[in-house]
């Protein structure tokens, strides 16, 4: 048969999240996922944009909350899943829906933890229904002004602190984790994936250059390296009982740090 | 307005150059056949038609914008079985045989009543113009 199966565009469809999405939506009248699974394939399209986004952080870095956060919706739209900013009790930032499943997001600039906190309380306690089919979301975290590690660990700390029961866990990259908050209004438990946008760009290749003790350490190695090349040199083009006698006693490494100049 | 209309202004609005365009050459290329319902359209039919390569991944998503219910739908998918001792034909699958074969985790052979477990390894989808996409 010419035509591509099933099995064959999902083995196409692999190598790259949105498509996969893309796949898994086409077969929903046939094989509707799981919430939790349809969440999953949300989080690594999601995960995929992050990607993108970070390629194009020297473009983007001075862009506003409202203007990065437009960056990752139209990067969504792209997946035709009603992706926007969306009125769900209030404001939210992204709204990712298909089929009555929704999943909710949260984008702060992440300056500090007490602004990052207040999008997170706002997620929690004002979007979050605890409905079925929209228990997940996650807070966007664009990490401008320091490094995303950094503050991605000091607003796991702190919430760590501040929410107790939050049950805190590594999420599916490194610059994420997962939480779980059941402050919604129906106290059910609401799945968030915090996840660091890395952002900050300061390239040093002008402001820090290479000091001084680093470039004597590399011409002895280099020194050191071409006289053993030497010596061998030497021992394979003398007779062989020279070769021997030449290279006995002799270090080519020692002779480079006693005798550089 | 028509439901090609709607699909053209869904896809101006849609960021990503590449399936902006394979999204209009795909509906531009069913315009004329909106009336032909019975025509079953493969993967390979609708690349012929659009002119998009069909192994293409911007065809897929036009195919799945095409046929998920928002904002119109125009396309249905189903599916042809090729039974892995048949001789080359495709086999009309009706809809709810394959949602029970997900469901169940296997395809039940329509002639010899084997548990098929790799399914997917011999269906083939294939669409077919709504008749309300007709009507829009």
């Amino acid at each position: 048969m010419a035509d591509p199966t099933i099995a064959q565009l999902k083995e196409r469809a692999a190598t790259c999240p949105v498509r996969a999405l893309s796949l898994q939506i086409l077969l929903w009248d046939f094989d509707p996922p799981s919430y939790d699974a349809w969440v999953e394939h949300v989080e690594r399209a999601l995960l995929h944009q992050v990607n993108l986004i970070a390629e194009k952080k020297n473009y983007l870095k001075s862009l506003s909350e409202d203007a990065l956060s437009t960056v990752v919706q139209i990067a969504l739209d792209n997946l035709v899943l009603d992706c926007n900013a969306a009125v769900v009790n209030g404001n939210v930032d992204v709204v990712i829906a298909f089929g009555g499943y929704k999943w909710l997001g949260e984008a702060k600039i992440a300056t500090d933890n007490t602004k990052i906190f207040h999008g997170y309380q706002q997620l929690t306690t004002r979007y979050a229904t605890g409905q079925p089919g929209q228990t997940s979301g996650g807070m966007l975290l664009y990490c401008k002004d320091e490094r995303a590690d950094a503050i991605l660990n000091g607003w796991r700390a702190a919430l760590d602190t501040a929410i107790p029961g939050a049950q805190i866990v590594d999420g599916p990259v490194p610059l994420s984790f997962r939480s779980v908050d059941n402050r919604n209004s129906a106290s059910q438990p609401f799945k968030i994936v915090h996840l660091a946008f890395p952002l900050f760009h300061v390239p040093e290749e002008d402001a820090w250059v290479l000091p001084k003790e680093a470039a004597e350490a590399g011409r002895l190695a280099k020194k050191a390296t071409k006289q053993v090349a030497a010596k061998r040199q030497r021992d394979r083009d003398a007779p062989s009982g020279a070769a021997s006698n030449a290279v006995a006693g002799t270090d080519a490494a020692n002779d480079a740090n006693v005798g550089d100049s | 307005m028509s439901t090609l209309d709607q699909v053209l202004q869904l896809a101006s609005r849609i960021p990503d150059d590449s399936l902006r365009e394979s999204l209009v050459r795909l509906t531009r290329a069913l315009g004329p056949h909106l009336s032909d319902f019975d025509e079953m359209w493969t993967f390979a039919g609708l690349a012929r038609i659009s002119g998009i390569a069909q192994d293409d991944p911007v065809l897929l998503d036009a195919v799945r914008i095409l046929s998920s219910p928002s904002p119109v739908r125009v396309l249905d998918m189903h599916f042809l079985y090729y039974s892995p001792e048949g001789e080359g034909e495709g086999e009309v699958m009706e809809d709810h045989d394959i949602a029970d074969a997900y469901r169940l985790g296997y395809l039940v052979d329509p002639h010899t009543g084997a548990e098929l477990h790799d399914f997917e390894d011999h269906l083939v989808p294939y669409f077919q113009v709504r008749k309300e996409a007709a009507g829009g």
